[in-house]
């Protein structure tokens, strides 16, 4: 039975603009920036409770019970489960839009085509105060306002819109689409008083170097789509389509190999993340006025007047060392090395390692600068009265593995290590790579992983985090983690412990993280994919 | 007992309320929230007075759980913030104090020392040691590796004795100008050969001590640096020097040589034990009495704690700590040797500008998280001058002189009190009084 409060608007026989071969979202109004689309929300839903699974049992037993009970009650609000409801509503598909209003709550809107119209009906019911309803044919229109309700109803009535026109060839396959009108959501800030400023303004060099290669296209593009699909992988992508014509400013062109796959070296076992950016240090800092702004470029300029004299006058710090490495290079983060004598600092960092290829002539050069930068440290630490670093020159004992290593004295006290303690540089060169790293054990696993071949392909950018090795890391360090919450944050050591339990349950919970970055011809894409452990 | 130091007991025309529970945790700590004055005021004077020192502080000391994740980091700015972290805490209000003073007392900078591991170990002293008798920490802090280093003792050998270890100890830690001579530093020095740091702890070198005959503070003989701790702390002009110090800390910017004098006796009584003799200075007339109450200029430290401590908040300890620093006092890098001049040196026209800045950037959140925030504080008070009120009990007791409540009611009653903000822009006002300034 209806209930009484919902007041359903006039239906009409045939909706000229959702017509059974278009998409829901044809019935957009025009002011409507931005949709989120389903074709079937009750078993989309279904699929990704399934693919976020259970909650984890590591979890501290007191947020699963929190968890437990806000389920619970969410069930209890909607009446149903998620996937049931969802059912209810949106069996046929759903489109909600989103419609910006200067200096107001945006409005928005919805069609659905509900699978138990009763039960749709009786849900939208509870909120009849709050929202306009219309029925037209098996489609239900949804709006927080009359007035918008009756802007669905004219576009419906009138033909299609401009949503009707946005090219299916940019939407994916996946559970839940969300596109965004980028190009009029950028003529409704611009309307706002308070838009800020190009955000790439606010970015120093460094934030731009990494971000300016695709962020320009999404602040530029003309449509984002963004897919939240259950997978496996639970996945969440963003694909943003340029102009033909867009002014990208310089960036791009520290993507040296665009849309290229290239070969990486396969994160060794135990390796906590990996960040492997298609960009080229070498082209920044050889034109850095094309680059960066004028304070930054004074400073790129005063590194580099230090850095061209490590290895003597003669030696370009960026012709002839960094052009001797292969570019791009890629970052691993790998298990701590625990000090030979046992004594574990209270925080043990994780060692860092970048590896890339490098010539046989840039091998004497690094060397070179490898030892004039540990002397240099060795004179701060010796202001500091602390002990110096040893240096020990690496020959191939038959590994092909050779270069230098770096390790402080044994520790005697007092008390435990200090964090430096685990810090022992290493630049190791063999099987045509080099290895820069904090650890000689992860420069060498690197290197092992290139004597045996074992390589990963990558296009653009690329972030990987695994699970199991990052909640380890988080667990051993727990204590001076804690501790810098509370100090950071202000909060309580309740609070700060439960951060990093949570934190690592979820880290435990997940195989691994990636996050993909490419700008290629016209479209920037993003995708963010979790896998969980079986 | 003179009647200075006689206990203080209150009666119906001069009773333990929330001004005295205010100035009582303000000066024997870092200040306290409304709720735990009112909390104080109804347990009563003696109740109040345990809680400062820290009776039965329930759980575990957290400078003493913190102390070996603080050394993970060997940062000097993290030692600055887990501090901070420890005074809001406020389980231990008098040791956090004291804990301060000593810093103050025996300066030691990081800025030459590099080695905020060191520093670290000398505060986990001062906790440890610093409410005990005074010659259990001069025992201490003759063998302390960071003062040693601080004062080139490390340097200090037989034959080339270093004289700046010994100077400042007889001068600034223990005796004080005039009650030596200089043969006593040179003999303090030699008797301080030897005394070292070897990878970072210390260490007696035998080889290096000067085993010869020295006349040290009137007595003959052989000696080393633990003899001169004992001396100088058994000294009746320690006591003097120290009654002094600990008048100007708890009491008056300037306090009577009377009172100097009584306290030293107080102190010699008790057996040079710095809790007891405290514990009767913050129960004392003297400490009640009217020439107490807001005699002292807040430092930084107890202007932006008891800010933040006075409102029941929680806030971010790095931006306190950050913030403590930008008005000159960077724990862990001393001006001198000497510490901080302190007292009205405390407030320029710049380091005023700066407590006005913090206040308005810590009551607007800007500052990280401030919880509860200005608004919640405010909420229970209906009209303006309610909230002008309510402010002004919130952070000075409800204490102020008739021109400054005038002031506030006026600012209370503007345009600019009112709207978002309003009740940040009232509380940010009471921190700008001449009154807020004074502890």
């Amino acid at each position: 039975m209806r209930a009484p409060a919902l007041r359903l608007a006039a239906g009409w026989s045939l909706l000229a603009a959702v017509a059974a071969q278009r998409p829901l979202r044809s019935a957009m109004p025009d002011d409507v920036v931005a949709v989120v689309e389903t074709d079937d929300a009750g078993a989309s839903a279904g699929r990704l409770l399934d693919a976020l699974g259970a909650v984890p049992k590591q979890l501290p037993e007191a947020v699963r019970t929190e968890i437990a009970v806000a389920l619970t009650g969410a069930r209890l609000w909607l009446g149903a489960a998620p996937g049931e409801l969802g059912r209810q509503l949106a069996a046929g598909g759903a489109v909600i839009g989103i419609a910006p209003r200067t200096g107001g709550k945006p409005d928005w809107c919805a069609v659905l085509r509900p699978g138990d119209r009763p039960a749709a009906e009786k849900f939208l019911a509870r909120f009849a105060d709050r929202i306009a309803v219309a029925a037209a044919d098996d489609l239900l229109l949804v709006a927080g306002s009359p007035a918008m309700r009756d802007r669905l109803l004219s576009r419906a009535q009138n033909g299609a819109g401009r949503w009707a026109k946005w090219p299916d060839a940019d939407v994916p396959k996946a559970e839940f689409r969300a596109l965004v009108d980028l190009a009029a959501l950028r003529e409704v800030m611009a309307r706002s008083a308070d838009q800020q400023a190009d955000p790439l303004a606010r970015l120093d060099g460094g934030g731009r170097w990494l971000l300016a290669p695709l962020l320009p296209a999404l602040l530029q593009g003309e449509r984002l789509c963004a897919v939240l699909d259950g997978g496996p992988p639970l996945r969440l992508a963003l694909r943003a389509t340029l102009p033909a014509a867009s002014p990208t400013g310089p960036w791009r062109e520290l993507l040296p190999k665009q849309h290229q796959e290239r070969i990486i070296l396969a994160p060794p076992e135990g390796t906590l993340a990996v960040l492997a950016l298609d960009r080229s240090v070498r082209a920044l800092l050889a034109q850095p006025k094309h680059f960066l702004r004028p304070a930054e470029v004074a400073n790129a300029q005063a590194f580099l007047s230090v850095a061209d004299r490590l290895d003597g006058a003669r030696t370009s710090f960026v012709a002839d060392l960094l052009g001797g490495l292969g570019e791009p290079w890629t970052l691993y983060v790998l298990r701590g090395a625990e000090p030979d004598d046992g004594a574990l600092p209270e925080l043990l960092l994780p060692s860092f390692a970048i590896a890339t290829t490098a010539t046989a002539a840039v091998e004497p050069i690094l060397s070179r600068t490898a030892q004039a930068l540990l002397l240099i440290a060795n004179t701060e630490r010796a202001q500091r009265r602390q002990l110096p670093y040893v240096l020990r020159a690496v020959r191939d004992d038959g590994d092909g593995v050779h270069g230098l290593e770096a390790a402080l004295p044994d520790w005697r006290g007092p008390g435990r290590p200090p964090t430096a303690q685990g810090v022992a540089p290493a630049l190791l060169f063999g099987h045509g790579h080099v290895a820069l790293a904090t650890s000689p054990d992860a420069a060498r696993a690197l290197l092992a992983q290139a004597a045996a071949g074992r390589t990963a392909k990558v296009r653009g950018d690329l972030l990987q985090l695994f699970g199991a090795p990052c909640a380890a890391a988080v667990d051993r360090d727990q204590a001076p983690l804690v501790l810098g919450r509370m100090l950071d944050e202000g909060e309580t050591e309740a609070a700060a412990t439960r951060f990093f339990q949570v934190l690592a349950a979820l880290l435990a919970a997940l195989d691994r993280v990636e996050l993909r970055a490419c700008a290629a011809g016209g479209a920037t894409e993003v995708e963010l994919g979790l896998w969980r452990r079986p | 007992m003179t009647d200075w130091l006689a206990p203080w007991e209150p009666t119906a025309a001069d009773p333990f309320d929330l001004a005295k529970a205010g100035h009582l945790l303000r000066r024997a700590g870092y200040g306290a929230s409304f709720a735990e004055r009112q909390d104080l005021v109804r347990r009563g004077l003696d109740a109040a007075v345990a809680h400062a020192c820290g009776d039965g502080a329930a759980g575990a000391d957290p400078a003493e759980r913190w102390l070996e994740p603080l050394l993970a980091f060997d940062d000097i700015a993290r030692l600055r913030e887990t501090r901070v972290w420890i005074a809001l805490q406020g389980s231990r209000p008098l040791r956090d104090r004291m804990t301060a003073f000593w810093h103050h007392h025996f300066a030691t900078s990081n800025r030459k020392l590099q080695d905020p591991r060191a520093l670290a170990r000398q505060f986990a002293t001062f906790d440890r040691l610093g409410l005990g008798a005074f010659d259990d920490l001069c025992a201490a802090m003759v063998r302390d590796p960071a003062l040693l280093r601080w004062l080139d003792n490390d340097v200090n050998l037989r034959g080339k004795p270093n004289e700046n270890f010994a100077r400042e100890w007889l001068e600034l830690f223990t005796l004080g100008r005039g009650n030596y001579s200089e043969s006593d530093v040179r003999a303090a020095a030699r008797a301080c050969t030897g005394y070292t740091v070897v990878r970072g702890e210390f260490a007696f070198v035998g080889g290096e001590h000067d085993r010869g005959e020295v006349e040290l503070l009137g007595a003959r003989g052989p000696t080393d640096g633990d003899e001169l701790a004992r001396r100088t702390a058994a000294h009746p002009a320690s006591a003097r020097l120290l009654a002094a110090k600990w008048l100007r800390w708890f009491v008056h910017q300037e306090p009577e040589p009377a009172w100097v004098g009584e306290l030293a006796a107080c102190y010699e009584q008790r057996g040079r034990d710095v809790g007891a003799t405290l514990r009767v200075l913050v129960r004392s007339r003297l400490f009640f009495s009217p020439a107490a109450r807001r005699g002292i200029v807040k430092s930084p430290s107890e202007f932006v704690l008891g800010t933040v401590r006075a409102c029941g908040a929680r806030a971010a300890p790095k931006q306190l700590a950050s913030a403590i620093a930008a008005m000159g006092e960077a724990w862990g890098e001393p001006a001198t040797v000497e510490g901080w001049r302190g007292g009205r040196a405390w407030l320029t026209p710049a380091t005023w500008l700066l407590r006005s800045n913090f206040a308005a950037e810590l009551f607007a959140g800007r500052l990280g998280p401030f919880a509860p925030g200005a608004d919640a504080l405010l909420a229970p008070a209906t009209s303006r001058a309610d909230r002008a009120q309510l402010a002004l009990d919130l952070l000075l007791d409800g204490d102020c002189s008739p021109a400054s409540r005038e002031r506030l009611l006026a600012f209370a009653a503007s345009p600019a009190a009112d709207g978002p903000g309003a009740a940040g822009a009232l509380l940010h006002a009471v921190t700008a009084l001449p009154e807020y300034q004074l502890l």
